[in-house]
Parts: structure tokens; sequence; C-alpha cells
């Protein structure tokens, strides 16, 4: 794993996160793509397990970090990282190679980090505002529909373009 | 040794990590906000120029639907200006079909006065309701006066019951004193009863006719009806209906009947002034 490259896309995709998918968007203005969703998957499925747990939840922490949910930090740590975590290990189980299936995965992934982070804020707070259409469909099914795409340069950036292989069954 | 990367199982990571994100989810708000803020302020160049990007490329269709937003806006003029000329004649409208009705409303008035055979000798005039006055509501102001014929001592109907007389009348307007009026005199006769006596007023709608011979009690409902009297119509005309009866406490062979107009005088808009019998 490069880290130092890792490091460099996270905070490439955290800063086009709060800025340049703005432009991005379909049906109003607050349904945008997640670029760190998509990074979240895409190592998920392409790292060692340790390096999918670290990745995980350095992406998570970056999520938090430039677009905090509740005024806090930790909601996104958290569930990216688990969540991160449980992709890779089902990524044992059966490999998500395919676009319709990595696509999917996003959009899987979308949700339950979504809904994993509006539980957690309430552990320390009230949730400012929840859209469950929004945060709960329409933004994961719009990165799961570019997540595959972007998958290609990041893959070159990361020179992990080719899928990790499936741990061998004993 | 030195130089060697410590390996450290997925599951040991996993914990670690989780750990550290519980204590970020648990530090003061304080503390992670700095956080944030001084990733905001290293990479304040990269974000306002993404932001001013963004916002740019905001602003080029903003001017297309500026323009947009004009044309909806002297449209929205346009059509509250419209609106309010509507308004106009609409009221207008309402105002002529009020005044239409006010007509019709009085013709019916009439036809109804003349409908009673002995009214056809009468004359009525016809007057509106100014207001309700006098210390107990027991007067009426009208927009008629002797211009129109009235004088003082005629008698006034309103809802086709008798409700008072003329008591004073100028020019253009007249004070009618109603039947409730604590000075008000009225021989009457209860029907039910076939007893006659005095109705005087008591002022809040209601009169009373003391010292009334009669076998038995009057009951709520009975109808009282005003005599004959100088410049009275000649025929029986309903003044009041009765609320309750009680016995004379000085003689107990007579009756205090309390009665009160079959008018609804407070909210009486217009009232018929017999002026002279032909």
């Amino acid at each position: 794993m490069r880290w130092l490259r890792f490091a460099v896309l996270v905070l490439v995709a955290a800063i086009l996160q709060t800025t340049f998918v703005d432009m991005i968007w379909i049906l109003n203005a607050n349904i945008k793509p997640d670029l760190l969703l998509i990074l979240l998957v895409f190592f998920a499925v392409r790292c060692d397990p340790t390096d999918a747990v670290i990745a995980s939840f350095a992406i998570g922490f970056a999520a938090d970090l430039a677009s905090p949910t509740a005024g806090f930090m930790g909601p996104r740590i958290l569930s990216f990282g688990v969540f991160g975590t449980l992709l890779n290990d089902l990524h044992n189980v059966f490999a998500i190679q395919r676009l319709p299936f990595q696509g999917a995965a996003i959009f899987v992934m979308g949700i339950v980090t979504a809904l994993a982070s509006h539980l957690l804020v309430y552990l320390r707070a009230e949730p400012a505002g929840f859209s469950i259409a929004r945060q709960c469909f329409w933004q994961p099914a719009l990165s799961g529909v570019i997540g595959p795409f972007v998958f290609l340069p990041v893959g070159w950036w990361m020179h992990m373009n080719g899928s990790r292989r499936r741990r061998p069954r004993h | 040794m030195t130089g060697k990367w410590v390996k450290t199982s997925k599951r040991m990571t996993f914990t670690y990590c989780v750990l550290g994100g519980l204590i970020f989810l648990f530090s003061p708000a304080s503390v992670t906000g700095r956080l944030q803020l001084t990733y905001a302020r290293l990479f304040s160049w990269p974000l306002s120029v993404g932001r001013q990007v963004t916002v740019a490329s905001r602003t080029a269709p903003v001017s297309e639907t500026g323009r947009t937003i004009d044309t909806h806006r002297q449209l929205q003029d346009k059509l509250a200006t419209l609106q309010t000329q509507h308004r106009k004649l609409r009221n207008h409208l309402a105002n002529r079909e009020a005044q239409l009705d006010e007509a019709q409303r009085k013709i019916d008035e009439l036809a109804r006065l003349r409908s009673v055979p002995e009214w056809n000798r009468m004359s009525f005039q016809q007057a509106g309701v100014i207001s309700l006055t006098g210390q107990a509501q027991s007067e009426l102001m009208v927009d008629r006066g002797q211009d129109d014929g009235l004088a003082v001592g005629q008698y006034v109907l309103g809802d086709l019951s008798m409700i008072g007389v003329v008591s004073a009348v100028s020019a253009q307007t007249a004070r009618i004193k109603l039947i409730t009026d604590p000075t008000s005199r009225i021989p009457v006769r209860v029907e039910q009863l076939d007893a006659r006596g005095v109705m005087e007023g008591r002022g809040s709608g209601t009169a009373e006719i003391s010292q009334v011979p009669a076998r038995q009690q009057a009951r709520p409902g009975d109808r009282v009806y005003a005599l004959n009297t100088p410049g009275f119509p000649g025929v029986p005309i309903v003044a009041a209906e009765v609320v309750d009866s009680r016995r004379d406490p000085d003689n107990p062979m007579l009756w205090s009947i309390r009665v009160r107009t079959v008018c609804d005088i407070a909210n009486l808009t217009s009232v018929a002034v017999i002026i002279s019998e032909k």
C-alpha cells in the first residue's frame, strides 16, 4: 500500500468533495456524489485486510474533517471504518469485480454508513437534519453510478488496477 | 530490528481504530472543532479556489436564470394589477347586487304587508334602521322623517310584528320608542287567556303585563296582541310572546306576565311605519 499516495488521494477527494463536487448535482443541489464513499469501497475491495481497516478509518476521518455532520467528529470515522472492514471481509467470501456489483456495493455502503452515522450522532447530540431520501437513496445512488468509473483513475494513481485476489480457502 | 514494521493483526488494528473513533466521537467539540479549523486553514487556498470556481460556474447560468426571473416578476406584477382591477370590479358588482337585493327585499316586504287584506287600507313607509339607542337599548333611529310622512304616535312594524311607536321626528330621521322601553305603555291582549292588560316596558328586550285577571296561568310562548287604539290599523297585530308568569304578590287573583318581543330587534335592518288609514 502506498500510503503517501493514499494520503494525497484522500486529501484531494476531501477538498473536491467540499468544492468541485458541488457543481455535480442532479435534481437538487444537495444531491451529489460522495467521493470519499467511493474511495472507501475502492480500498475495502482492493486492499489487504489490515490496510483496508486503516484506509477505511482514515477515509472516515477525512470525511469527518472535511464535512462534519453535527459539529463534532467521530460518527463517520466509526461508520466508515466498521463498514469498510465488513466489506473487506465480505470481499473474501465473494469478489466484487464487475462494475454493476461495485456500483451496488457503493450504493449499499452509502445507505448503511449514512444510517450508522446518523445513529452515532444521537450519542452526542440531536441530529440537525436528516433527509432519508437524499442521504439514504439519492446520494448513494449517484455515488453508485459514478463510483465504478472513478475506480479507474484511482486504481491508476494507486497502482492498484486489478482486484485483490480472494483469500484461498483451506 | 530498527526499521522493521511491527506487524499488527487486522483485529488489533480494527480495535485500535474503533477506540480512536470513539475517542474522537466523545471528545469535546472544541477540540475536534480546532482540528477542523486547522484543516480549513491549512487548505484554505485550494478550498477557496474551488469554492470560487464552483460559485463562478453557478453564476453563469444565474444570469440566464436572472432574466427568466425578471420576466417572471414582470408577469407577476401584471398579474397583481389585473387581480386588483378584478377585485375592484367584483366589489362594484357586489355593491350593485346588494343594492338590487335591498330593493327587491323592500318590494317583498311591502308585498307581504299588502297580503293582509285589512292592511290594504293602510299606507306604510319603509324605513331603514340607523341604530339601536337608548339606555336600555329600547329606541330605534330610522332614516325616514317628517319629509316622508312620519309623525309622532305612528305605530311601527318590524318583521310584521308591532315593535313600537314613533316618539320623535325630524325632517330626515325619526326615533321609535320600542315596546320594551321603560316608558312604553300599550294596551294588549293575551290571546290564549283572553285577558287584557297594559304592557309596560322593562328594557333589555322584555316587558311586563301587570295585574292580568286570569283564571289560569299563561304559558311561555303564548301570543300577545296589541289592542286597537287611535291610529292603530284596527286589526290584531302580534306584539310579544309570554316568557313566564307569576301571581301578583298583592292580589293572588291577578297575574304578572313577563313577555318579550317576537322580533329580533337587535338584527333588524328595516321597519315599516304605519302612516295613516286610507
